[in-house]
């Protein structure tokens, strides 16, 4: 029996696809028909998952890490090679169409809405391909219109909307059935600064109402940042790093980044746990290790160095940190 | 919630109709929203019967006949304005699943509560049902202006219209099983063009089988491409009960093969997505 | 060769989408690069290294067409089972249509005095004109579309006869269907005596021509109409489709469409009055229509792209 509270779970859940190398030529094709070369990718080792309810979390990794092939098996598109996974109380690929009921995904650019027709005529359709009742079809369409602004341009074709309404609207049909747990696969791609900043906000809202279970995928730390609690950071098939947002930030924002505009000649002398990262004419950008020397005595000494017409500091960017975490996987595999 | 969901699973038969019937409209929705790009692409349907009224009007004359394999000139080319309109509208199903197959968009449908066959069934219908009236009224407008009315009675288009749904029926469960087939070949379009151009000469597309050599008219009678073209046309033009009991049995017959074939095609088509990947 | 829009739909608008890298314009820089490795002096450098010369010569001209040819064919067999396919199976569309009037002659042995061996001949010119044309001159079906959608950039910062650039910068494979078609069926059906096959070969390099002339001038409407790709492209099928008809079906005014609006009578009179019996003076008039054609069409083209409004359309990709 499968704890209530857990939405997601998986134990060593694994996927080698195996295809077949066809030589090039007509030689190695007819060689290849008789003996196939066969050749085994393992796409996912052994991902061990928990994820409960309620919770939102950013699933991020490089391209070609696995994150989609773990996708597909959570949603039962496909049969995993070795592993158990458990979503919602069920085994997705052998319950599939029961737990279709259940779940609710925006994957990646393939679009759901009918290009030619508007959002609403999607929705109908929607409506009774997940067999929801007319009463309950008209609350909860009513509820996501709201929530996501698409009102005004709900009866409009999907062809005359821009990419930001188009990807509200995509959100929210595939929320309609009122899923337990969403799959959002780039839900802000291709989206200018403030559709994205949008798409985020209204996100959050319906979230902050329904406390759904969120399983996000995206390469925009933006994302991240703003609407997962805890993030798991999958490269090579296997889980990296799995913590809370807060905490990845804590350790691993020990580093503070100074900036500073100088008038007249700069001599820094050196100081253990100040490093210079850009040096210009009449600017300077300092990276301090808080765990080396304090923050308060690195600025006292650098005011007492240098004539300072202006300093900021900041936090290193998120953004930062994870390429800092892939690529030292990308080293030590 | 739970609830909810556990009820929705045990949904009546009427709710498991319901969304494809929805898928149907929406559809026919879609397709309208066209009608006036369909149509002028449609167009060359009339050259197309132009040349036919011609064809036919000096074979008449030269011939000196009243009637050629039991048709007379009006319903040779009402005959022709049909399988025309036939086969101009015929959805390209096959084409459609092939591009699922290669897109992953098939896999993505397993995420959802329909049946992917099914579902394309419905939107195979709703195409055929836009298209053909389309093009029946540019293709039976120049027939009409050249040779009169439609030789049809009430009875012969009702009857015609119900074999005209199995053969559609029929064909669309050719179509997937051609088109599922990308699961394992590179390039599946001669495939569909062989089907088509054999479904189209052999089906009696641009000649009646009346007129094929003796042997060959019995065979194609008895084969799948014989009951897509030809059956429900000769049954609206020039009725025959005998003929028409006929082709319902075979073309149940066909169909009933077909979905046994597509079914088997999809089952060892979808193991096959976890082998592909995406 | 498909003288109907559904002949071609399967075969030719490209189903695949791996048969759609192979052709249009995205594959243009491939083609430099093909000629590049080629031959050391590609057409392009070789116009660019003389700008004191242009290159006009028609050696320079057959030499530019040879190096796209070979390109073209080279690009095609990067995808060779496809490329084969789609030969083959446009070599099966034509002989569905043979196969249509084998029946039809087997029932009716003569039509207005056209008997079974005229039609084949008739055919056969039609798909060996058709293949010609378009497997040298593939990218003209296109034509209309490049215009409007202001693709016709690319092609005029080269040195080089823009309509003949943009004409040869693409095959397409079914054409060479058409060609093989055409050779097969007439040697094979028809056994020609040598005289024949002398005149089906230039007829058919003669209704190359017309093919080329008048779908040219079609789809350079599109510099007039804007959008005009739907009506370019079915001209362009009505063309073939009265084209592959014998034209003792047809009477007065329309024969008269057919010798002027389109030109389709001038070949669908070829098998009788060429190849079956010699006639001089029709000879004469169908050379005569196909240097006029071909002339009108670049003098035509040349004119409009004066109108030419490049890439102001917003394009929606979804």
């Amino acid at each position: 029996m499968v704890d209530m509270a857990t939405a997601i779970s998986t134990k060593n859940l694994t996927k080698v696809f195996r295809t077949a190398t066809k030589e090039p030529g007509l030689k190695g094709s007819i060689r290849s028909t008789f003996r196939p070369s066969v050749r085994e990718i393992h796409a996912v080792k052994g991902i061990d998952l928990e994820v409960e309810r309620g919770e939102v979390v950013a699933f991020i990794g490089p391209n070609g890490a696995g994150k989609s092939t773990t996708i597909k098996m959570l949603t039962g598109i496909l049969y995993p090679t070795s592993g158990e996974a458990n979503v919602l109380g069920f085994v997705p690929w052998r319950d599939r169409e029961s737990l279709s009921y259940k779940i609710g995904s925006v994957f990646g650019q393939k679009s759901q809405l009918w290009y030619h027709l508007p959002p609403s005529d999607t929705f109908n359709l929607l409506a009774k391909i997940y067999e929801m009742d007319r009463g309950e079809y008209g609350k909860r369409k009513d509820f996501l219109v709201q929530a996501f602004e698409i009102g005004p341009f709900f009866n409009q074709p999907v062809r005359k909307l821009s990419l930001g309404q188009r990807m509200r609207c995509e959100i929210a049909a595939s929320l309609l059935h009122g899923p337990e747990v969403i799959f959002l696969d780039e839900p802000t791609i291709g989206l200018d600064v403030v559709a994205r900043q949008n798409v985020r906000q209204t996100l959050k809202r319906w979230n902050d109402e329904e406390k759904a279970t969120v399983f996000l995928t995206s390469h925009d730390v933006g994302d991240i940042e703003y609407l997962a609690d805890r993030v798991i950071i999958i490269n090579h098939g296997q889980v990296v790093m799995d913590d809370k947002v807060k905490n990845l930030k804590y350790h691993y924002l020990n580093k503070k980044i100074v900036d500073l505009r100088v008038s007249g000649e700069v001599k820094l002398p050196a100081l253990e746990g100040v490093k210079i990262v850009k040096q210009a004419k009449s600017g300077l950008k300092l990276e301090v290790d808080t765990e080396v020397i304090d923050i308060n005595a690195a600025v006292s000494h650098i005011l007492k160095e240098c004539e300072v017409q202006d300093i900021s500091i900041s936090d290193r960017p998120l953004e930062d940190i994870i390429a800092a975490i892939y690529q030292r996987e990308e080293v030590a595999p | 919630m739970t609830e909810v969901g556990r009820h929705r699973q045990g949904a009546s038969w009427s709710k498991k109709i319901a969304k494809y019937v929805e898928m149907l409209r929406i559809t026919v929705l879609t397709d309208l929203a066209y009608a006036y790009d369909m149509l002028s692409r449609q167009l060359f349907l009339a050259v197309v019967m132009f040349v036919f009224v011609k064809l036919w009007s000096a074979t008449y004359r030269w011939e000196g006949a009243v009637s050629i394999g039991g048709y007379t000139m009006r319903q040779m080319l009402w005959y022709l304005a049909l399988t025309e309109s036939i086969s101009m509208s015929t959805p390209r199903t096959a084409a459609d699943i092939d591009d699922d197959v290669r897109s992953g968009s098939l896999a993505y449908s397993l995420t959802k509560p329909y049946k992917y066959p099914w579902f394309l069934y419905a939107k195979h219908m709703g195409k055929a049902l836009v298209g053909f009236s389309g093009s029946l009224i540019i293709a039976g407008a120049v027939v009409w202006i050249a040779v009169g009315p439609p030789p049809v009675t009430a009875l012969s288009c009702a009857l015609g219209l119900l074999t005209a749904l199995l053969a559609c029926t029929l064909d669309f469960w050719a179509q997937v099983a051609i088109g599922l087939s990308a699961f394992w070949i590179e390039d599946g379009s001669p495939y569909r063009l062989l089907y088509s151009r054999v479904k189209m000469l052999l089906g009696g597309m641009l000649l009646p089988l009346e007129l094929f050599p003796d042997v060959l008219r019995r065979v194609v009678a008895f084969l799948p491409v014989g009951q897509i073209y030809h059956g429900p046309v000769k049954t609206f033009v020039s009725l025959s009960l005998h003929e028409f009991v006929g082709t319902v049995a075979k073309q149940v017959l066909w169909t009933i093969v077909f979905i046994a074939l597509a079914g088997a095609v999809y089952k060892a088509g979808v193991r096959r997505v976890n082998v592909h990947g995406g | 060769m498909s003288t109907e829009d559904r002949g071609t739909q399967d075969c030719r608008d490209g189903t695949l989408a791996d048969g759609q890298t192979v052709r249009g314009l995205h594959a243009i820089p491939s083609v430099q690069v093909q000629c590049g490795t080629d031959v050391p002096n590609g057409p392009e450098e070789r116009g660019a290294g003389r700008p004191s010369r242009p290159p006009r010569g028609f050696r320079s001209y057959a030499s530019f067409v040879y190096e796209y040819m070979k390109a073209n064919l080279a690009m095609q067999m990067e995808y060779r089972a496809t490329f084969i396919g789609r030969v083959f199976g446009m070599m099966l569309n034509d002989a569905m249509w043979l196969s249509f009037w084998l029946l039809y002659f087997a029932r009716f042995p003569v039509v207005r005095g056209w008997e079974r061996a005229d039609v084949i001949t008739l055919w056969a010119i039609c798909a060996l004109g058709f293949g010609l044309c378009f497997s040298l001159f593939g990218n003209i079906s296109r034509l209309a579309s490049i215009v409007v959608r202001g693709e016709l950039d690319f092609y005029l910062t080269y040195p080089r006869h823009v309509l003949l650039h943009v004409a040869t910068s693409r095959m397409d494979p079914t054409a060479l269907g058409d060609v093989a078609f055409g050779l097969v069926v007439f040697f094979v059906l028809v056994k020609p005596t040598v005289t024949q096959a002398l005149l089906f070969v230039l007829s058919g390099v003669l209704a190359a021509c017309i093919f080329f002339g008048f779908t040219v001038v079609a789809h350079s409407l599109a510099f007039v109409l804007g959008s005009s790709e739907l009506l370019s492209e079915q001209a362009t099928s009505m063309l073939i489709h009265f084209a592959t008809y014998p034209l003792g079906i047809f009477d007065g005014p329309t024969k008269v469409v057919l010798f002027t609006l389109i030109p389709a009578g001038f070949i669908n009179s070829i098998p009788v009055s060429v190849v079956r019996g010699f006639d001089p003076v029709f000879f004469a008039g169908l050379a005569a229509a196909a240097v006029l054609l071909v002339t009108a069409s670049d003098r035509i083209f040349k004119a409009l792209l004066r109108k030419y409004e490049s890439g102001n359309l917003i394009q929606v990709r979804m």
